[in-house]
């Protein structure tokens, strides 16, 4: 279990109390500025939370090692951001820095993210030669290659197109069905309600409403906090919506 | 083929360092007398020369990984600033004799409360920008504490020393300066070998570092304070030596050179290289007294830094 007790951060977060189930994908929703991506940097310790605690498994985050949080988490920001023309084969590898797992595991975990995010052709190639979609796809990828049983992915898909978009979101299933809690920040809302199992609406930095898609995105919940009407769309294939703006 | 070419430039400048700077250029002496300024003066210009480039491609290349700054060069986090206000001071304030070797230890003083008060303004958990921000303020604050000392020099025999000491060079010092600078740069590289995955992981994004495990805060002390010992020991054996700590970096990524490792050994060999040619062309310049390193290589690297400006600017069009 991960949970937020009474977390206030200032001007992002406030007195933010949920409790968010392990071996779930849960997505963020909200309007920009609603304290999405201040809610995974506060999960990955790179806030200084004001007031209140965030646990897991009963254990207040901040009493966690460096080490310790790394064997328990990995992170992707908003924006992946690569300061050397290293290679993709290079990058994958560093990316396991200070993983406690055997060689062969960490192989494996390299070679499945290479293939998972279809990452051959662009082995050799350095990264700052790739477009943005591809090097978001290297970034995710780089978080496959350290399998973390919490795994927390500011707006994974931004940047990716349609078929990545949704290869990104079936690799986060599997990892759940693996057992890993997933967090991600997600504007999609479509998206959100077809794959993520609970979701979290913020605004202003506060909790709106936590729960299943369906109920999180009511018509209610949608015209208070993004100010939209929502028509759904739903098949067994997936979400689609038509929104338009309440003051439009 | 990069490194066979990279290695021939590397002897030549070697070779054009050990045989220039007297009547003749020759490299095996002939008498005693020649014999004895190849041992007691080239031989120790070379290897001095050769251990600046090195302190300061190493800091150059250091930074500019860690600050994630392709412009970022020892002189932008005022440690060389404050090696060498220690030292003018000393001097003003007549404590030391400008052959002596206390000098350099003062020196080194300075340079390590430069980094002290960076690290104090910086913050507990400094990010890139802000380091470089409080540099370039503590290098402006060192500058001119440096300018009024010298405004304040009691005669002008002693502005003359002082201003020509800080415009670097590596003539007349000796092997005792050698061994002044030698451990630095050996604690250094001990300092940057136990950090070595610290620096490896720089090529990703600051807050993804921060989640690999690392005690970022203490990683990123341990690097600067390497960058502190080779700047200040590079200030007080040669004075303001610049852009070395910049280009030789960028001479070593346009070798095809990536991984951060490759690229500060790279940059050691390089800015060996580099300010043992400048040194020799210093040598070879047939001028009524010897031009200083530092007024040399700026007139090199300054036009350097501003081709990679242009680059950049390319780059983002």
């Amino acid at each position: 279990m991960l949970k937020f007790v009474d977390v206030t951060i200032a001007n992002r977060l406030t007195s933010l109390s949920v409790s968010i189930p392990t071996g779930k994908l849960v997505g963020v929703v909200g309007p920009n500025g609603a304290g999405k991506s201040t809610l995974l940097k506060t999960i990955a310790g790179l806030t200084h939370i004001e007031h209140g605690r965030v646990e897991y498994e009963q254990t207040d985050l901040r009493s966690y090692s460096a080490d310790k949080r790394r064997q328990l988490l990995s992170y992707l920001p908003q924006f992946s951001q690569f300061n050397e023309p290293v290679t993709v084969g290079n990058l994958l590898q560093l990316s396991q820095m200070n993983i406690r797992a055997s060689s062969a595991d960490l192989a494996c975990w390299q070679q499945n993210a290479m293939e998972n995010f279809e990452l051959g052709n662009l082995q050799c190639r350095p990264i700052t030669e790739l477009s943005g979609g591809e090097q978001r796809r290297v970034a995710i990828a780089c978080m496959a290659t350290c399998q973390r049983p919490l795994m927390l992915l500011d707006e994974p898909v931004s940047g990716l197109d349609l078929y990545y978009q949704l290869l990104t979101m079936d690799w986060l299933k599997t990892c759940v069905k693996k057992g890993a809690t997933v967090v991600i920040a997600i504007h999609d809302l479509a998206l959100a309600a077809q794959y993520c199992d609970q979701l979290l609406m913020l605004n202003n930095g506060k909790a709106v409403a936590f729960g299943c898609p369906n109920d999180v995105l009511s018509d209610t919940n949608l015209a208070h906090t993004f100010q939209v009407s929502v028509d759904w769309l739903c098949n067994e294939n997936g979400v689609a919506m038509l929104a338009n703006r309440l003051n439009g | 083929m990069k490194w066979i070419l990279a290695t021939f430039i590397a002897l030549l400048a070697v070779l054009w360092h050990i045989g220039s700077g007297g009547d003749r250029w020759s490299l095996i002496p002939d008498t005693p007398l020649e014999s004895y300024i190849l041992q007691q003066i080239r031989l120790p210009r070379l290897v001095l020369a050769a251990c600046n480039g090195m302190a300061l491609g190493v800091a150059g290349a250091v930074l500019q990984l860690m600050l994630r700054n392709p412009l970022a060069e020892p002189g932008i986090t005022g440690i060389s600033g404050g090696a060498a206000v220690a030292t003018v001071l000393a001097l003003y304030l007549g404590q030391f004799d400008p052959v002596s070797l206390g000098l350099p230890f003062i020196g080194m003083l300075g340079g390590l409360f430069a980094l002290l008060c960076l690290w104090v303004f910086a913050g507990r958990y400094p990010q890139g920008v802000r380091i470089i921000l409080v540099g370039v303020a503590l290098a402006a604050i060192f500058g001119a504490i440096i300018a009024v000392v010298l405004n304040l020099a009691p005669n002008p025999f002693a502005f003359q020393e002082w201003a020509l000491w800080l415009m670097g060079s590596v003539a007349n010092r000796g092997w005792p300066y050698v061994w002044l600078v030698l451990p630095a740069i050996f604690v250094s590289g001990l300092i940057l070998w136990w950090q070595r995955r610290f620096i490896q992981v720089q090529v990703f994004d600051e807050q993804v570092v921060e989640t690999m495990g690392f005690e970022t805060s203490r990683s990123k002390f341990m690097l600067l304070l390497a960058v502190a010992l080779l700047t200040s020991v590079s200030v007080v054996s040669a004075g303001i030596v610049g852009f070395i700590g910049l280009v030789a970096p960028h001479l070593i990524r346009l070798l095809g050179i990536r991984q951060p490792l490759s690229i500060i050994a790279g940059s050691a060999l390089g800015g060996a290289v580099l300010l043992v040619a400048v040194d020799a062309l210093v040598k070879s310049l047939n001028t009524r007294v010897e031009l200083q390193l530092g007024v040399v290589i700026a007139l090199i690297g300054a036009p350097w830094l501003l081709v990679l400006l242009v680059r950049q600017r390319r780059q983002h069009a």
